[in-house]
């Protein structure tokens, strides 16, 4: 129940401060939401499976939003970085369509 | 054959492609590092660490789409300031070609009535010597006798002009010009020093007066009157050089402007 309600105050604190992402935090934003969708699903799939770990999603979360924003910021920097933020989305969006499959496989035997 | 079998249940690697690979691992390692097993209970899902990971989440994905949708209205709100500059534009444009069309009747319509087409007004104004004429007319060539042995009174004077133009008024000259000098009713013959002015403009020898009329009356009367006995009286003295030539198309030019406009004088109210 508490990860819901975390959800909802984080929804309800973004409506009400709206704060400004800084110009240059701008490019990470989508790219970092990629990465933490990808852990909170992969989370999903491990508490289908019952082997949910608070320190294993939490650290998943931080490490991969950390990850794939400093490899777009790499890129950025090299001058590649519309490249590697495709890689990126890429690799985690095939990530998250695995593990939603797994779900909907666990939750309706198809 | 050197390699063995592969372990049952282990992937061929070899044949898939890294995309596979990482749909295969989709899962976190670690959550079958941390507590190796199957179906054993999830552990810590209502801690406020998992919750302040969801947290975040949301309030990225939050601020993301607020951003997203508070740029929007901007952007439209730029769109549609063109758009309606635009349709501001293009009624102004409409509106200009609609008074241009209207203005250009206007000035065809002014034109039109304007006093300059009216030909009582031409009439007037050729008259009063404001416009140049042309018809039929005769052209006197009047010099003073070049001869070495001329007489005293072999000079053209002013008294002899002035007499020549008074007889060709006389004769029914609608209009006079001497060298291309136009006659008006503030014209005059004088003399400045040596050389003789009409329209203070000074005149060489030799003169020719341009007269517009009736040219076999002209030429008629001009020998029959006064002016006409006084000038063959002055040949036949002083041996001036006077030739008389009728012609159907002669030209007077205008009068000088100074000489055909009114300041002061005014129309008489009533009369017409």
């Amino acid at each position: 129940m508490i990860p819901v309600l975390g959800l909802v105050v984080g929804v309800i604190a973004g409506l009400i401060l709206q704060p400004t992402v800084p110009a240059f935090l701008l490019p990470y934003l989508p790219i970092a939401i990629v990465a933490a969708l990808d852990a909170v699903i992969g989370a999903l799939r491990a508490l289908g499976e019952n082997r949910f770990h608070d320190r294993v999603f939490v650290i998943s979360f931080i490490s991969n939003v950390i990850m794939a924003s400093f490899i777009v910021f790499l890129g950025d920097q090299l001058g590649v970085g519309s490249q590697l933020s495709t890689g990126v989305v890429v690799v985690l969006g095939i990530r998250i369509f695995a593990n939603a499959a797994a779900i909907r496989r666990r939750i309706f035997h198809a | 054959m050197a390699h063995s079998d592969p372990p049952p249940g282990s992937d061929q690697h070899g044949g898939e492609g890294l995309l596979d690979s990482i749909a295969d691992n989709a899962l976190d390692d670690d959550y079958y590092e941390v507590r190796p097993g199957r179906y054993s209970r999830s552990q810590g899902l209502g801690t406020f660490a998992s919750a302040t990971a969801v947290m975040l989440l949301a309030l990225m994905v939050t601020i993301a789409a607020v951003q997203t949708r508070t740029d929007r209205p901007l952007d439209q709100l730029e769109r549609d300031a063109l758009i309606s500059d635009i349709g501001v534009r293009k009624s102004n444009l409409a509106e200009n070609r609609k008074d241009s069309r209207g203005l250009s009747a206007e000035v065809l319509e002014l034109q039109k009535s304007s006093p300059g087409s009216d030909p009582e007004v031409v009439a007037l104004r050729v008259l009063t010597a404001q416009l140049g004429a042309i018809g039929p007319g005769i052209s006197i060539t009047v010099d003073s006798n070049e001869q070495t042995d001329a007489p005293e009174n072999g000079r053209v004077t002013e008294i002899d002009l002035q007499t020549l133009i008074n007889g060709l008024w006389y004769a029914g000259a609608e209009a006079i010009s001497i060298n291309d000098n136009r006659f008006s009713a503030r014209s005059a013959i004088g003399r400045s020093g040596q050389s003789m002015t009409a329209n203070y403009q000074s005149l060489t020898r030799p003169y020719t007066i341009v007269a517009l009329g009736n040219k076999d009356q002209l030429e008629e009367r001009i020998g029959a009157n006064p002016a006409g006995k006084y000038w063959a009286q002055r040949v036949r003295s002083g041996g001036l050089r006077f030739v008389v030539e009728a012609s159907d198309e002669l030209m007077v030019p205008a009068a000088p402007e100074k000489r055909v406009d009114v300041n002061h004088a005014e129309a008489i109210e009533g009369e017409s």
